[in-house]
């Protein structure tokens, strides 16, 4: 086997890993502190990618695209606070299945919006001219963007990083995930931490997006497929744990682009052949705790 | 300074506190003893505003915070040092202390990471990074009483600090409540070990199924044979 190719093969793996890091943290984060499965993260994550669409097309510029990736994110945050304030927020001491519920038919509001926006035809974007091509490597050429979004979403995974471990609000929602009671207790608004935790989480959903769909072009039901991915990688990695959740999104994306690569036949079903043998072997997920 | 008049709280539809008063001035230290099941956590939740109660009154600096968040109980000067040892295992030590820290303007500001590492020097010995979860039962019942003072409270509702400690522990406990309690701020104790009561307090209430039944002091209880063998085991 020639090395060069291996390396491009790992390359590319380590940048759909990152990415699908990216995409299913927001998931992960708001299930551990709010307990709450976001059945539209999916969703959330597409409708970035369409603001990122819309305002490449309304702003433009080669230089703006990154500000318009990050803004996208924004945006959905926003739309995440008010989601919380007037969905999520009502069902925290409810049943699991209102939580299924309510998400679920966040997914049909979302997708049938997204339709009467944005239209069904798929919709691809203009990458900036100095994304296009490759890069040489070893002597193989390997597609500039995705050298971005691996280097754009571990850049993404450290300010996650930070924010949880060097921010009194990151440590307050870590508090709070732990014991809601004791927290509230000790002084700290729990409602305005889950309602930051949820925006965060959201508009994690819509950077990504932003990020990793530019590549491909955007239909209206695409969120949930991309939702599928996300958890089949934090069922992986163990529910509650962001390491887990890193370690899994980089086991699949290395898996899946050498099958792309060596198996093209079997490719498709790989992440679900991963996730049935890891979980026939722990349950709980690779760091999950054992319940 | 906490007046508590007439409280009733209910778990869903079982009847806890039927009907429970308390009074606590500035400075004081007081003791609410009970056997299992008597319903002295409840108080505690009841006071804090984790339990709600259906009916009665609770005022703090003559302010009624009957119906407020816990939230803002504790904002107000009202610290809450749970039973069990519920720290949060997931956090270091000095994270623990961080996330309960209310800073209240520097002239009212009383109790910073010196001030309490000086305080419980076996927590600064462990250090800071030492995980929530990786600590003996004592070190965890200190660590729960110091991240409350974090809060800079001026009364602190202790629950059972003493239970299933060792008693070389128990009685470093003791000095330590007798330390806070030095340095101006009011407690009310709950507890089963009157030995830990008796050392650290001297007025005391108790409890029996949700009641008062006995308010006085700990002298006075204690000579009451009947009363303690009903309802404190020794
Ligand atoms: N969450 C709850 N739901 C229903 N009943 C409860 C709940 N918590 C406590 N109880 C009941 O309320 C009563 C009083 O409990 P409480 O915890 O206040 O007692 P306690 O005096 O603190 O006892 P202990 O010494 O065991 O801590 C008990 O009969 C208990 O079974
Ligand atoms: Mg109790």
């Amino acid at each position: 086997m020639d090395p060069g190719i291996l390396l491009i093969d790992l390359l590319n793996g380590l940048s759909r890993g990152m990415l699908y890091f990216l995409m299913a943290s927001g998931l992960n984060l708001v299930f551990s502190v709010l307990g709450i499965i976001n059945f539209a993260h999916g969703s959330l994550i597409m409708l970035g990618a369409y603001f990122t669409w819309t305002l490449l097309q309304v702003i433009g510029g080669d230089w703006s695209f990154i500000v318009i990736i990050i803004l996208s994110g924004g945006i959905v945050g926003v739309i995440g606070i008010l989601i919380e304030i007037f969905f999520v927020r009502r069902i925290y001491e409810s049943e699991h299945l209102y939580q299924l519920l309510l998400t679920f038919a966040l997914i049909m509001i979302i997708d049938g919006l997204v339709l009467e926006i944005w239209g069904g035809q798929p919709r691809s974007m203009l990458l900036p001219r100095y994304f296009l091509g490759a890069v040489s490597i070893a002597g193989r050429p390997f597609p500039k963007y995705s050298l971005f979004i691996l280097f754009g979403s571990i850049a993404i995974a450290i300010l996650v990083w930070l924010f949880l471990y060097r921010t009194k609000f990151g440590k307050a929602s870590r508090a709070a995930a732990a014991d809601v009671e004791i927290t509230s207790a000790l002084g700290i608004n729990v409602p305005y931490v889950y309602c930051g935790m949820f925006a965060i989480g959201v508009a994690l959903a819509g950077f990504s997006g932003g990020l990793g769909l530019a590549m491909s072009s955007i239909t209206p039901g695409m969120g949930a497929h991309i939702a599928v991915t996300c958890f089949a990688v934090i069922v992986i990695g163990g529910l509650g744990s962001l390491t887990g959740t890193l370690i899994a999104a980089l086991i699949l994306g290395i898996f899946e682009a050498f099958g792309d690569h060596y198996f093209p036949q079997v490719a498709m079903a790989l992440p679900f052949i991963i996730m049935a043998l890891i979980l026939l072997a722990r349950p709980q997920g690779l760091l999950g705790r054992n319940e | 300074m906490l007046e508590i008049k007439d409280i009733h709280s209910y778990y869903g539809s079982s009847y806890i506190l039927q009907g429970v008063s308390l009074k606590i001035k500035r400075s004081e230290v007081v003791s609410l003893v009970g056997r299992n099941g008597a319903g002295k956590t409840t108080t505690l939740k009841s006071i804090m505003g984790i339990v709600r109660p259906a009916q009665g009154s609770v005022k703090f600096k003559g302010a009624e915070i009957c119906g407020l968040k816990p939230y803002q109980i504790a904002r107000l000067g009202l610290g809450y040092v749970p039973e069990d040892r519920r720290i949060y295992p997931n956090l270091t030590l000095k994270e623990n202390l961080e996330v309960a820290q209310i800073k209240l303007g520097s002239s009212k500001t009383k109790w910073n990471f010196e001030k309490v590492y000086q305080f419980f020097p076996q927590l600064k010995a462990l250090g800071e990074g030492r995980l929530g979860s990786n600590m003996s039962g004592g070190e965890q019942q200190m660590l729960t009483i110091a991240r409350t003072l974090m809060g800079n409270p001026e009364f602190i509702l202790l629950d059972e600090p003493s239970e299933g400690l060792a008693p070389l522990v128990v009685s470093a406990l003791a000095d330590a409540v007798n330390e806070i309690k030095v340095e101006g701020v009011s407690i009310l104790l709950s507890e089963q070990n009157m030995k830990f009561a008796t050392k650290t307090t001297t007025k005391s209430y108790v409890i029996d199924g949700g009641k008062i039944s006995f308010e006085g002091t700990i002298e006075d209880l204690m000579k009451n044979e009947e009363l303690v063998k009903e309802h404190i085991t020794l």
